[in-house]
């Protein structure tokens, strides 16, 4: 995947998802901009109100005239509406964000479903959930971070500069584009040249991570061939880089820091000169010199954290254009929304089928036909695309050429539905998830009984592993499945496709790692709880031949030979495979 | 319904052990690593108070000769220049002390993660295995990265905390006494009311560590076993579960902030409400209405403006402490994590022999009576195992599957306790020997082999004990007949593999796995299946080529093969976690023995 430079359209798609939160978020932004307004009302009255006291105080009659009321209840009123506000936002503006952030979860992984396992291979399963959750995070600086306080900034300064502009225009004046350079000049450069560092950061945190996950998971070999030793110092030169990068940032945010205040130092002087000019040359009160400087500073306050809000803008750039990078690679599916036609008989025929990967023939005009209720076994050296047929079948493999017809009917006509209900699989690989077995072994599908779990794990050879557990079918296994041994791995995901009850059954090296009393009892069962459906088992093993109908050989990609079982006594192909 | 498949993310196994000392203490004791940089930190910010007062001074003395003094403009230019130099002076005390921060906080953080990551090569690798490697991880990352803020903004604003308030009172009291009464009375009360409300959101901050494991290990689960999900007809179902568990998650981190945002908020108010009265008092002092506080002298506008604008300063420190205080209370949630890692890691202690281990050629092993358990299981996982494999020969271990046979390489591996018995090597107990001097004599093959990140020389070399050869490399992949398949790579041994790299087949990682131990080249070989998923012909190579191993070295293989089976020349049968018959293969498979009838209906096709 070529990087490419993230730009404003980016983050599009993800403003645009504000949209049906819009009210939460906009009662938000409204509370945080009364907040601020109210911190910097409280400084303005109360050092006018000094000065103007103090002023009034130099006599005894004007101290008595002077209308104290409503300049201090001003003082009270803006000490309670600066601590309410200041709550109420905070705790809008959170539950408006993670209530997106709940979309975006969900649109994300809807958009990573559609990859075809060989795809996800591609990615990384660990690299792809880093994503999901840390993409994801940093998408909600976007609007609690950047968008938010940037506005109120800028509505803050729109504020006080018309409203010191009533008192004198020319301070007004320059009192908002003061500020308004300040608020965008420390931002902008903090933006700018933060990019680069934190987009560096970012790459290198991810492969930390990323790195430390691998690492646990392999960590028994590497721990018993000396290797952990080595792994730990390679993660640690990896955390130092990363620290490198989190330093310069730390640096730049000190530069920001520091422009600000020097900024901050010529805003506020300049008011103050501008206001004491007028004061001594203009008739402005000179009560209100003091109380401008005062409320330049507290307006501060709004632009002081932008810059370390903008470092973080590049950060948000990043997360969605990598979000909406993996969005343009994932395929469109495929599936037609509904079935286009439907089956009759569940027979497979295979014509001409070819697929390859990386420029590599795996299945070349391969031809293939399974009669409804009959089972197959194929075999072949390994290596001749026998998954990839099973994939194909699946659609999990798209072919470059070729069609798979079921009943009659292309499986592209075929909705997604339809299809996952027509077969039943039982993959090599044998995922478990975190929840416990009886979850594991239904799979959603919440009408099995126990009592049908336990004949289809009883007639696999597994019911004294069920007794063995704590538990029983309550317990939880240990992460991939390890507190099962090999070969009742590969059993418990042969129950779990026949549990499913569906009319073709794939079956992919069910006996492998099976001593042979074993075998035989799965095979057994299988071939009576297989009984009418399409049945297709992989399988080296040439034991396996006397439980199943026919059997197929597979070679380069292609069928090379097919009969029916009991003549394969016969078959070349078969005698150099077998024991 | 389909979401109950993965909702539940926590294991009964893997429930976080007690604390076993106090999270503060842990993280006292890590604070020298941060060096001198919070010391900097706390310098550079009463520094920028210091500032600070020469600032209030410059407009304070503005507004009195302006308002009582009726000064003319050019009167104030001293003033006018004072101003912006102590602020530009401030920001650079702010830009030293982000820095120094940062480095504080960067220091420990480095320090913390070599001291886990050596605690963990500690550890059994059954113990590591039990754990969930994303929540596991998550620790690794997450939990030590949170220490950040305490070192770099907790620890130094503490101290500020102590010294600015401190300074500014200093500054106020002699000026007004009731002044600096009003601060010192509502001062305290900030740390009072913030330590209450602290506490409480200290337990949910810990509930919202483990929901964010959850949340990580829901994703990683779901992502991994998306083919499955799919298989199913459920992957687009559980987008509702991924939606749910992110909601449960914000659910969750709304009560820890919506209490977080209350102790700030209190801060707010109080802050606030003290400048609300210290202006009405200096207003009212002003007005001739208040007669206290100003040691029988007058307030001038000067002095009055100075405390008035050094007001918020006095709160500011402590509202910065309370921004920083649930990093405080994520770093000691996180360190109730991290300190049984960096504690627990003594269930493998072991005495660090002296005793030179460097057996060569091939080594024998005894178990003697060996009896295990699996943590939390009651049956014993091996009973009673008694077995020799002399030096040079090939051990096979039968029996059906869940027999005990991954039970038996585990304990030999030294990963599983011994209940009662002993392991023999070369006479020598391996009670005896350190984990690494043992396991420099061991070559593995597991049913999972390791395929770390890096090009396919690097996993190859990955076992290897001493350098190796670009010859050799091709030498142990030819053995494993990988050869092939490597040359018609563009990059060949260059090629990158593990994630995002070279797709690689679950027989091709086996054999990649046998490949490493021709290179390691270890007296004594554990192979689990060695020959599973490989067709016949590349299953009689590779058989050669442990034909050719065992010539030097002693091997103990798990298989069900009868070919395998042949190579050996010690067989045991294990069932149940007993050994049911043990003897040579003709001895096993005359008639009437226990492999009779394996031999003869395993033969040939029917």
């Amino acid at each position: 995947m070529k990087p490419r430079r993230e730009s404003w359209r980016d983050l599009a798609p993800y403003v645009a998802m504000m949209k049906p939160f819009l009210p939460l978020l906009i009662v938000g932004l409204l509370l945080n901009l009364l907040a601020m307004l109210s911190s910097v009302g409280l400084v303005a009255v109360s050092s006018w109100f000094l000065n103007a006291s103090a002023l009034a105080g130099t006599s005894v009659a004007t101290a008595l005239a002077f209308n104290y009321m409503l300049p201090s209840s001003g003082v009270r009123f803006f000490a309670i509406s600066r601590t309410i506000t200041r709550y109420g936002e905070r705790v809008i503006t959170h539950q408006g964000t993670f209530k997106l952030l709940s979309q975006l979860r969900k649109r994300t992984y809807l958009l990573i479903e559609p990859l075809s396992p060989p795809a996800l291979q591609h990615y990384g399963s660990s690299e792809l959930s880093t994503r999901l959750t840390a993409d994801i995070d940093v998408l909600d600086a976007l609007y609690v971070r950047v968008l938010v306080p940037s506005i109120v900034a800028l509505l803050t300064i729109i504020t006080l500069g018309v409203l010191i502009g009533l008192l004198d225009p020319a301070i007004g004046l320059f009192v908002a584009l003061s500020l308004g350079f300040a608020g965008t000049l420390g931002p902008w450069l903090a933006w700018f040249r933060g990019r680069r560092y934190s987009a560096h950061y970012q790459q290198l945190d991810t492969a930390l991570r990323a790195r430390i996950v691998e690492r646990l998971d392999s960590f028994a070999e590497l721990s018993l061939y000396g290797q952990w030793q080595q792994e730990c110092e390679a993660l640690l030169d990896q955390q130092q880089q990363r620290d490198q990068q989190q330093l310069i940032l730390a640096r730049q945010w000190g530069d920001a820091l520091w422009l600000s205040l020097a900024l901050l130092g010529i805003s506020v002087t300049g008011a103050m000169v501008l206001a004491a000019y007028s004061a001594t040359h203009y008739g402005l009160p000179t009560t209100l010199v003091a109380a401008i400087a005062l409320t330049v500073v507290a307006a501060f306050e709004a632009i002081m954290l932008l810059p370390q809000a903008w470092q973080q803008l590049g950060k948000v750039q990043r997360a969605a254009r990598r979000l909406n990078e993996l969005r343009d690679n994932v395929p469109s599916s495929s599936f037609p929304d509904h079935d286009e036609a439907s089956v009759t008989g569940h027979q497979l025929e295979i014509r001409e089928l070819s697929v390859s990967f990386q420029n590599i023939q795996v299945l070349d005009r391969l031809n293939f036909s399974l009669g409804q209720g009959e089972h197959w076994l194929l075999s072949g050296p390994s290596g001749t695309g026998k998954t990839t047929l099973l994939n194909s079948l699946v659609r999990f493999v798209d072919p470059d050429a070729g069609d798979i017809r079921i009943g009659g009917v292309d499986i592209r006509q075929l909705s997604e539905p339809t299809l996952r209900q027509l077969f039943s699989v039982a993959p090599q690989q044998v995922q478990v998830f975190s929840a416990n077995f009886r979850d594991n072994l239904r799979m959603g599908r919440n009408a099995i009984s126990d009592d049908d779990i336990m004949e289809v794990l009883e007639g696999l050879g597994l019911a004294t592993w069920v007794a063995s557990l704590p538990e029983g079918l309550e317990s939880w296994p240990d992460e991939s499945g390890t507190s099962l041994s090999g070969g009742q791995l590969r059993r418990f995901g042969i129950a779990r496709a026949l549990l499913k009850d569906s009319p073709i059954v794939l079956l992919d090296e069910p006996t492998e790692g099976l001593d042979a009393a074993t075998q035989r009892q799965v095979l057994a069962f299988i071939r009576q709880r297989c009984q009418g459906k399409t049945l297709l088992a992989i399988s080296h093993r040439a034991t396996d031949l006397e439980w199943f109908d026919r059997y197929a050989v597979m070679d380069n990609g292609s069928i090379v030979e097919q009969g029916l079982t009991h003549q394969a006594i016969n078959s070349q192909y078969l005698h150099a495979m077998s024991v | 319904m389909t979401t109950s498949v993965t909702d539940r993310t926590t294991e009964p196994a893997s429930t976080p052990s007690p604390p076993i000392q106090d999270a503060k203490k842990w993280l006292r004791s890590k604070l020298p690593y941060a060096g001198r940089w919070p010391k900097t930190a706390v310098a550079m910010g009463t520094l920028s108070t210091l500032l600070m007062l020469v600032q209030a001074y410059a407009i304070a003395t503005i507004a009195q000769r302006l308002v009582i003094e009726s000064a003319s403009f050019a009167q104030l230019y001293p003033f006018f220049i004072l101003l912006p130099v102590t602020l530009v002076l401030r920001g650079l005390c702010l830009r030293a002390k982000t820095i120094a921060s940062a480095r504080a906080g960067i220091q420990v953080r480095q320090a913390v993660r070599a001291q886990l990551l050596a605690s963990i090569s500690k550890r059994s690798p059954m113990w590591v295995r039990g754990q969930h490697s994303a929540t596991l991880g998550s620790h690794l990352c997450n939990d030590v990265d949170a220490l950040d803020g305490y070192y770099a903004d907790y620890v130094p604003q503490m101290y500020l905390c102590g010294l600015i308030p401190l300074v500014i009172i200093i500054a106020v009291m002699p000026l007004n006494w009731a002044a600096g009464v009003i601060l010192l009375i509502t001062g305290p009360m900030i740390p009072l009311n913030m330590a209450m409300v602290g506490m409480g959101a200290k337990n949910l901050q810990q509930a919202q560590i483990v929901e964010m494991g959850r949340l990580s290990s829901h994703f990683l689960d779901t992502l991994r076993c998306l083919p499955t999900l799919k298989l199913f007809g459920l992957g687009k179902r559980q987008a509702r579960s991924v939606e749910r568990v992110s909601e449960d998650f914000r659910k969750r981190s709304m009560k820890v902030l919506k209490l977080a945002f209350l102790s700030s908020t209190a801060l707010e108010f109080f802050s606030a409400v003290s400048i609300a009265i210290l202006a009405i008092y200096i207003g009212f002092v002003y007005l001739g209405q208040f007669h206290f506080g100003n040691w029988g002298g007058t307030l001038t506008l000067q002095s009055g403006l100075f405390i008035l604008i050094l007001a918020p300063e006095f709160y500011q420190p402590l509202r910065d402490l309370g921004t920083h205080y649930h990093a405080k209370a994520a770093a000691e949630a996180s360190a109730e994590v991290l300190m049984p890692l960096e504690n627990g890691a003594a269930d493998n202690a072991e005495d660090e022999s002296s005793s030179s281990w460097q057996p060569q050629g091939a080594v024998s092993v005894t178990f003697d009576k060996v009896t295990a358990h699996y943590p939390n299981r009651a049956k014993a996982a091996l009973e009673e195992v008694s077995f020799t494999l002399k030096a040079g020969q090939t051990l096979a271990v039968i029996g059906p599957s869940g027999a005990g046979k991954s039970t038996l390489l585990s304990a030999l591996m030294g990963f599983l306790p011994l209940s009662s018995g002993a392991i023999r090597c070369n006479d020598q107990p391996l009670t005896a020997l350190s984990r690494e001097q043992w396991h420099h004599s061991l070559g593995w093959v597991g049913q999972h082999p390791a395929i770390i990140k890096g090009s396919l020389a690097d996993n190859l070399r990955m076992g290897a004990n001493a350098s190796v050869s670009q010859a050799s490399l091709w030498d142990a992949l030819e053995k494993v007949h990988l050869k092939e398949w490597v040359e018609h790579l563009p990059q060949q041994l260059d090629t990158p593999l593990g994630e995002g790299g070279q797709p690689i087949s679950g027989g091709q990682a086996r054999r990649l796995s046998m490949a490493r131990v021709f290179i390691r080249d270890a007296p004594l070989t554990l192979l689990d299946e060695p020959t599973a998923s490989l067709d016949s012909d590349n299953e009689r190579l590779v058989i050669d080529a442990l034909e050719e191993l065992k010539q030097r070295h002693s091997l103990v293989i798990l298989t069900h093969r009868l070919e395998l089976l042949k190579l050996a020349d010690h067989i045991v049968m294990l069932d149940d976690g007993c050994i049911t018959a043990q003897g040579s293969f003709d001895e096993l498979s005359t008639a009437g023995g226990p492999l009779h009838a394996v031999h003869h209906s395993t033969g040939g096709a029917p």
